[in-house]
């Protein structure tokens, strides 16, 4: 097998939170997505007697038509990936997980005889145990049963896929999802000693937002999760300084004042006099330790817990800039100013607007860490927000396998390399 | 699902620790008995007739058992009978004992021997009244050094079988090293060459590279993995 085939036969995997990412390199720019979930079907049900059913589980772009009645939605749905991390004995996790990988590989197998399998390279959350690579191995390697789609395979945590789409070696990659956010210095490598992860995402904003809609006199809405990220998005606000934002926010109430009217609905959310509010959503992200939360734990608002999740211990309070610093400087000293010099967000959590008219008070995600960053001395700061964060992890699994040369064998010590299943 | 062990079995297993190893079993046609095996450790040779449950039914059978293994005596150099458990009582360790006979008791738990056979010369009694016994003797010490032969072929196949395959990794690693010294002595040319193909297929419709392959320092980085 030639270094040409691996290169015109590399596939890409990215098994996101919310969206699975797949396809072979001939793609060019944009993979195909369809949502990180699987449906099991009643196979009692008449609907799966009438449509003939014969699969277990259904998983891609046609799941919509399987689905039923609201309630067996919420039994029978499962979304594999929340955290980032499966549970070794979740059966119905990794049959999902299965059952997506065949349906991205036989999507795109080539029927001539010349085909010997795709070089498949997958991608992971950072935090993501051994025996979830252990485990998608043997998927893997299962899914020759029948015929060969997977040559060869590889999987390489995320952060590492977003360093490389973005095409830079020495970094700190910060992937912020909806559980958790990881902090992961790269330097050629993972540097795997050095990965921290915060035990906060778009979810605890979520929670916050809720709290202040509750408060604005909401609370019937408050309950609906998809309607409370909307909001989210829509209203919240990242303040380049928490205390100065609010009494600027007091004084200019019109400006600063939250008003959003759902598409397709009669709802209107006012936050009215409690538009100050904007500005603790995105501030709870980066630093929850501002003594007006207290208020919030007080009523009964979760606090972010210092939990352990398959190997690795998630920090619920430290603040964003923080755990930077304390990532980085577990690193060798010489390399810590070029891996402050880039720093990359990820994911969706960093994607807060700063509207032209807020400008003064309100930033993006990657103002607000420089000015966290050079606030706790750390000068010569580069941040910048990933472009087209979705695609850029399956992009960095592309060139990955494009790239690695085919006898470089798969390695538990170092993680990496091929894993010839053919 | 579970293999339920013949008497056979069982009544071979007690002897092997002591090195007796089967060399004939019969399980048809036996007078007194409804199956004997004899089991040899190279210098002695052990029958044991063996009496199931429905042989033990018929009247006077247990007697007809013994007369028959009294019988065998002048061709083996120990005998015994095997019956089921339950039926212990019917046979008196004894008489038994003192016609040299050994006992051995068997149930779907195991055989134990209830009185051991007293075992004859009988090398030197064969050598002196039967030819063809003796033949048979040097048979069977001809078939403990072909045993012994097998086992010495089959741990020599074992080490070709693992040289074989080290020699074959090995074969495959210089391949893969030479296609990627080849390679890389040409590596500017192939890129070079390798860039409108990918950009053939990546698109028909596009005529660029995927703007996340061009110019990334990380191909560079990675190919150079080893």
């Amino acid at each position: 097998m030639s270094e040409e085939y691996k290169r015109e036969h590399v596939f890409g995997i990215d098994y996101g939170t919310s969206d699975f990412k797949y396809g072979p390199i001939t793609l060019g720019e944009i993979p195909e997505v369809v949502e990180n979930r699987g449906y099991f079907v009643d196979r009692e049900s008449l609907m799966s007697r009438l449509m003939d059913i014969r699969r277990e589980v259904i998983v891609g772009k046609e799941l919509p038509l399987f689905l039923e009645s609201r309630k067996s939605l919420a039994e029978r749905m499962v979304y594999p990936m929340r955290n980032g991390v499966i549970e070794k004995d979740d059966l119905r996790a990794w049959r999902v997980v299965e059952e997506l990988t065949r349906y991205a590989l036989e999507s795109f197998a080539p029927r001539d005889e010349e085909f010997d399998g795709f070089y498949l390279v997958a991608s992971v959350s950072m935090v993501a145990p051994r025996y979830m690579y252990e485990k998608l191995f043997e998927i893997f390697k299962r899914m020759n049963e029948e015929r060969t789609l997977v040559k060869a395979a590889t999987i390489i945590p995320q952060p590492l896929a977003v360093a490389i789409a973005h095409k830079i070696p020495t970094c700190v990659v910060v992937e912020s999802g909806h559980g958790n956010s990881q902090i992961c210095p790269i330097s050629m490598y993972p540097i795997r000693d050095a990965v921290l992860a915060l035990n906060r995402g778009g979810c605890s904003a979520n929670t916050l937002m809720a709290e202040i809609l509750k408060d604005a006199g909401y609370g019937d809405l408050a309950k609906e999760e998809s309607l409370v990220r909307r909001v989210k998005e829509e209203l919240g606000l990242l303040p380049r300084d928490l205390d100065p934002a609010i009494d600027y926010a007091k004084a200019n109430p019109e400006k600063v004042r939250g008003r959003l009217k759902i598409p397709g609905t009669r709802i209107v959310i006012d936050l009215g006099e409690h538009s100050w509010t904007r500005f603790l959503v995105g501030e709870y992200v980066f630093n929850p330790n501002h003594e007006i939360f207290q208020s919030y734990f007080t009523r009964g608002m979760p606090k972010p817990s210092d939990i352990k999740i398959g190997d690795t211990f998630f920090y619920g309070m430290m603040d964003m800039a923080e755990a930077i610093i304390e990532s980085v400087e577990k690193c060798p000293i010489e390399l810590q100013p070029h891996l402050y010099s880039k720093i990359l967000l990820s994911g969706g959590n960093f994607g807060w607007r700063a509207p032209e008219d807020l400008k003064e008070v309100a930033v993006t995600s990657d103002l607000k860490l420089s000015s966290m960053l050079r606030e706790k001395g750390i000068e010569d700061v580069e941040v910048r927000i990933t472009e087209e964060p979705r695609f850029s992890v399956w992009r960095g699994c592309i060139v990955y396998g494009y790239a690695v040369p085919i006898d470089y064998e798969w390695n538990w010590n170092r993680m990496e390399g091929w894993l010839y299943l053919a | 699902m579970l293999r339920r062990f013949k008497p056979e079995d069982l009544v071979a297993a007690i002897y092997e620790e002591e090195g007796f190893y089967e060399v004939e079993r019969r399980e048809e046609g036996i007078l007194g008995a409804s199956s004997r095996i004899v089991l040899s450790d190279g210098r002695r040779e052990l029958a044991v007739n063996i009496l199931d449950e429905d042989t033990l039914m018929v009247h006077g059978a247990i007697h007809d058992a013994l007369l028959q293994a009294e019988k065998l005596r002048e061709r083996y150099s120990g005998v015994a009978i095997a019956i089921p458990r339950r039926f212990r009582r019917a046979v008196d360790d004894g008489v038994l004992s003192m016609h040299g006979l050994g006992l051995i008791v068997y149930d779907m738990m195991g055989a134990e021997e209830v009185v051991p056979p007293r075992f004859s010369e009988r090398v030197e009694v064969v050598k002196s009244s039967n030819t063809a016994i003796e033949e048979k003797a040097v048979s069977i010490e001809e078939i403990v050094r072909i045993r012994s032969d097998i086992g010495r072929i089959l741990r020599m196949l074992e080490e070709l079988e693992a040289r074989l395959d080290r020699l074959e990794r090995a074969q495959r690693s210089l391949e893969i090293r030479v296609n990627r010294i080849e390679q890389r002595s040409s590596r500017v040319e192939v890129r070079v060459r390798e860039t409108p193909r990918i950009e053939e297929r990546v698109k028909p419709s596009s005529k660029k590279l995927p703007s996340y392959l061009v110019d990334n320092p990380w191909i560079d980085i990675l190919s150079r993995r080893e």
